[in-house]
């Protein structure tokens, strides 16, 4: 199970739990899960096939994680404001 | 618009004539009808030395220099630094001591490091930083152009002594 | 995974004279501005005397009239964007803002806005011909504070923003317009019980001035608008490719309907990431059939472009008996200028990245102002936040009688250690930034004489990985020309291809590293975010590889022998009974087959983050406040050193930029809200004889997430400068400085404020 960190704006819809937990082999697949547990978080997560705009992934410490990328037993996804580099 | 001039140069060593409006300036001439666009604008008022040329030996900041001025000037710019395809001292200088990031500054200071050297062969470190306190660098910290000025000084003395 | 100790290179780590030196010191080398074509035009932009009106009406007919004008242009040309958000490689915009800044619709928002262009035969056509634009202004008040634009009832800039809040989303279907634009709150453990077993607390106010990257060529655009539709641009970008969506996002035509040329960039910094002339030329090209070149002024670039926020930040610090940092607050408010987007998300980030600290909350607002639409620059946000931060770090030091080396070391984030907004860090080396410093000559040597300071600050950035692409033809005498879609701003061509001839065992000198057009090469990310030698290193690798294989297979193809007999190392290739030097084996190749192509393209890889630590000498006029920096070291967590002497470069260059913000740069306003101060000579940017020579010191600890370890050098080291300095400043006048700029006389007016006299001694 992937532990998933919910920014503020999104921990509504968890009760105000954070971090929660899913399953799914990649960032999609567990996005997924949460919005089985969690109806209409899917809607703030993804725009389309991708990302919300604004919102940053990261899976692990890696920052910057794409949807597609795949997700190991334990690992750690959060959730954050995008950033723009100088 | 006021009726353009024809003003006589001489260009790095070649005799150049050119049409101008009285209002042009020197730095918009060079780059604009003469295509000599190594000389950069960076500020239009003097205040950041890119566009610093040699006039009749003396360095200017040819965006406040009236083309019509350079009537009869021996001018000499960044594409008349090097002899032939040989870069000078302080090109090379440049180069070595990775003085420059993005390369816009770096004609500017070229023509000042060579009038600084052909007026004080052997500046310190403290000479160096005032003569070339009018010419902006945002990239470099100005650490490594000051190490190249200094270096490049050093092997035209050496250079000069050889000679003798 | 590397693990450079236990490696030696041949390339990497050399001082090579970069590619692209000797058309720079020659004055051949072509930037945006030097762009001439046949049929040229020159464009001007008429641009706002107010900081808030409402645009009544825009007449052109006069300028139209006037003799060598070809073309006028207003918001009335750009295509409707509706409120569409578009992912622009390094970040989403509202388009509808993006347009809007690129050529104001209804309303101006900051003194230089641009309101319209102009085509005509000579610039000075052009800049006649905007004089005989009328603009019908409704005057409206100027907002140019966080703390003013906060406030209940404050003048609204935008209608169509509202605050996205960081907490209960269900309050958006009720809000109303509001100058806040976001909300962000990160927390990690209890705040309260942590405050409740701090035995020293220390909170502060720090107030930030608007500062302007300062990169010394202004911005330009050439368009073309070709009779079959295309458009091609050429310009000085950070992102050729960003440049290129933006531009046909803002047009409403395909994105690879437009091509962009990259010219020389001289410098960007983040501020030329954003467009603003593209689509403004393009539109006058349109209408004349003609290239248009639009260069800015001085004045525009300081009025218009850039910059990055002031606003107000504050921070609460807590530790225990023995110096372990317990809890942690901060509140941060960022301008965002015009239209949303500050980098208040990433200063929320960065603010407590260097501490391990259990309890903490972090608080920000990306606050809309009248000033222009702030932008990247070089690690955005954090700089702010480091000197708020590092600056309370000091008096708890001192409250506590603590070495501040001791207490960093003490408290200081290392592998492992959970960042306030969640991620916990992988491999990284603030630690060692800091045992470098205190074993620096510099540490070891005291200031010294009266009125004398030191401090010491460090900072963090993350660093970006992204997407690159690199081709590489290796040619008939063995030379390789190695593409690239990276524009080089500070020497990345050379560090590229460093990367590309260690891995194929050939001479730098073998290799030409070009940047090409959007169609002459793959995806490119932009150049910022400390990613290039990071990750278009990365695809370069990954080219030389792919040659690799290709050299190897061609090879047991000519030798007659299985594939996995032969070898390559070093730049030469054997099998059972063969041997032939790289140049050698593409000779024979290249008489026998097809040409040798390689390709190589990064995009998974992301980067484990940079720190910094700094030292720094100063001394304080009493009589006038002026500060005089004497010595100045900085170490730097650099990861691999691909070629050291542009590494120092960036270090150098990050510290002379982060001297100037913390000592004299600022945006000064009128009570009109104009900009008082957009020249050089008034905003005034270092000199060389304001700076000593800035030592670097290459803390080398690889990022195991790259091939050779290299980790962005480029950003993290103007952050701790501004902090470092208000710390000395503390230590040789007694004065704690908590506003940037330090200028004399904000320095002066705090020496003469203090209350006990006698004080301006170093304690």
């Amino acid at each position: 199970m992937a532990v998933v960190y919910l920014p503020k704006a999104l921990q509504m819809f968890s009760g105000g739990n954070s971090p929660v937990v899913a399953r799914g082999k990649t960032v999609r697949e567990v996005f997924e899960d949460l919005d089985q547990q969690y109806p209409g978080i899917r809607d703030r997560l993804f725009a389309g096939s991708s990302i919300q705009p604004g919102l940053m992934l990261a899976v692990g410490s890696r920052m910057g994680a794409r949807l597609l990328d795949s997700v190991d037993e334990d690992d750690e996804i959060h959730i954050l404001p995008a950033i723009g580099g100088g | 618009m006021a009726k353009k001039r024809i003003v006589s140069t001489t260009i790095n060593g070649d005799v150049t004539e050119f049409l101008c409006e009285p209002r042009q300036t020197l730095l918009e001439v060079l780059r604009d009808t003469l295509h000599l666009t190594g000389t950069k604008e960076g500020c239009g008022n003097g205040n950041c030395g890119s566009c610093t040329i040699s006039m009749n030996g003396r360095p200017v900041t040819s965006c406040l220099v009236l083309a019509v001025e350079a009537e009869g000037a021996d001018l000499r710019t960044i594409e008349g630094v090097a002899r032939g395809s040989a870069l000078d001292e302080v090109q090379q200088a440049f180069l070595e001591e990775a003085a420059l990031q993005c390369g816009i500054c770096t004609p500017g200071f070229i023509m000042q490091t060579e009038a600084l050297l052909a007026e004080n062969p052997d500046p310190t470190e403290e000479e160096v930083r005032f003569y070339l306190a009018g010419n902006l660098c945002r990239c470099t910290g100005y650490d490594k152009i000051v190490r190249a000025v200094l270096s490049a000084a050093r092997k035209r003395r050496m250079t000069a002594e050889a000679a003798k | 995974m590397p693990d450079n100790a236990q490696r030696s290179y041949k390339v990497i780590g050399t001082r090579p004279i970069r590619h692209d030196g000797v058309d720079k010191v020659t004055g051949r080398a072509k930037y945006g501005a030097d762009v001439m074509l046949t049929g040229l035009l020159a464009g001007a932009v008429l641009r706002s005397p107010h900081a808030h009106a409402r645009i009544r009406s825009i007449d052109t007919s006069a300028a139209e009239a006037l003799p060598g004008v070809r073309a006028v242009a207003t918001a009335r040309d750009l295509p409707d964007q509706g409120s569409r958000m578009v992912e622009l490689g390094e970040g989403s915009v509202n388009m509808r803002h993006l347009s809007a800044n690129v050529l104001a619709h209804d309303k101006v928002l900051y003194k230089g806005h641009a309101v319209a262009a102009v085509a005509a035969d000579n610039i000075h056509i052009a800049q006649e011909a905007l004089k005989l634009i009328r603009v019908d202004y409704e005057p409206l008040p100027p907002v140019m504070t966080v703390t003013e634009a906060m406030r209940a009832g404050a003048p609204l800039l935008n209608d169509d923003v509202v605050t996205q809040p960081a907490g209960n989303a269900e309050a958006l279907a009720e809000s109303k317009p509001s100058n806040v634009a976001k909300h962000f709150l990160f927390e990690k453990g209890n705040l309260d019980e942590g405050f409740a077993r701090a035995k020293h607390v220390v909170e502060r106010e720090f107030h930030l001035a608007t500062v302007h990257q300062g990169y010394i060529e202004p911005h330009n655009a050439t368009a073309l608008w070709h009779a079959d539709g295309k458009v091609s641009v050429w310009m000085s970008t950070q992102g050729s490719f960003t440049a290129r969506q933006q531009t046909a996002e803002l047009l409403r035509i395909p994105v690879s309907d437009v091509k962009v040329t990259p010219m020389e960039i001289g410098g960007g910094f983040g501020g030329k990431i954003s467009v603003y002339l593209p689509p403004v030329a393009a539109i006058l090209s349109r209408k004349t059939g003609r290239p248009v070149k639009i260069v800015m002024d001085r004045a525009a670039v300081f009025e218009a472009t850039g910059p990055t926020p002031g606003g107000v930040i504050r921070v609460k610090l807590g530790a225990d008996e023995s110096g372990k940092l317990v809890a942690a607050d901060a509140w941060l408010a960022y301008e965002a200028g015009a239209y949303p987007g500050s980098p208040v998300g990433a200063g929320c980030m960065c603010i407590f990245a260097c501490y391990d600290i259990p309890n903490a909350r972090v608080e920000g607002f990306d606050v809309c102002v009248n000033k222009p639409r702030t932008n990247a620059y070089r690690a955005p946000g954090s700089t702010q936040a480091a000197f708020a931060v590092e600056t309370v770090v000091d008096e708890i030091c001192q409250r506590l009688k603590l070495d501040p080396l001791e207490f960093r070391l003490k408290n200081a984030s290392s592998e492992g250690t959970r960042r306030v907004d969640g991620p916990v860090f992988s491999r990284v080396g603030l630690v060692e930034t800091l045992q470098a410093i205190g074993n620096s000559e510099h540490y070891k040597s005291p200031p010294g004489g009266p009125n004398r300071g030191r401090g010491m600050a460090s900072g963090f950035w993350f660093n970006v990985g992204l997407k690159s692409s690199v081709t590489a033809t290796i040619g008939c005498d063995g030379k390789v020309a190695l593409v690239e879609g990276s524009p080089d701003i500070g020497g990345t061509r050379t560090s590229i291809a460093m990367q590309f001839a260690e891995t194929l065992g050939i001479p730098v000198e073998d290799v030409h590293p070009a940047v090409a057009d959007t169609d002459s090469v793959g995806y490119t990310d932009v150049t910022g975010g400390s990613r290039v030698t990071f990750s278009t290193g990365i695809a370069a690798v990954e080219a030389a590889r792919d040659l690799e294989r290709q050299l190897v297979s061609r090879a047991a193809e000519l030798w007659n022998v299985p594939a996995d007999q032969v070898c390559y190392t070093n730049g030469v290739m054997t099998a059972p009974g063969h041997k032939a030097t790289f140049k050698e084996l593409v000779a024979e190749l290249h008489e026998t087959g097809e040409p040798l192509v390689g390709r190589g393209t990064s995009g998974k890889a992301n980067q484990a983050g940079a720190f910094a630590t700094h030292l720094v000498d100063v001394e304080v006029d009493p009589e006038t406040g002026k500060v005089q920096i004497l010595r100045y070291t900085a170490a730097q967590d650099v990861g691999t050193a691909i070629h050291p002497s542009y590494v120092e470069g960036q270090i150098q260059g990050g510290v002379g930029q982060g001297i100037g913000w913390a000592l004299n740069e600022e945006y000064w306003y009128d009570d009109r809200g104009s900009m008082r101060n957009a020249t050089f000579l008034d905003y005034r940017l270092p000199t060389c004889y304001d700076l000593p020579m800035i030592e670097p010191i290459l803390v080398e600890v690889p990022d195991p997430s790259h091939p050779y370890g290299v980790r962005g050098v480029g950003e993290v080291p103007i952050c701790p400068p501004p902090a470092a300095i208000a710390i000395a400043i503390a230590q040789a006048a007694g004065v704690r400085m908590t506003e940037l700029p330090m200028a004399p006389h904000k320095v002066m007016a705090a020496i003469l404020a203090k209350s006990r006299p006698g004080n301006g001694q170093p304690h």
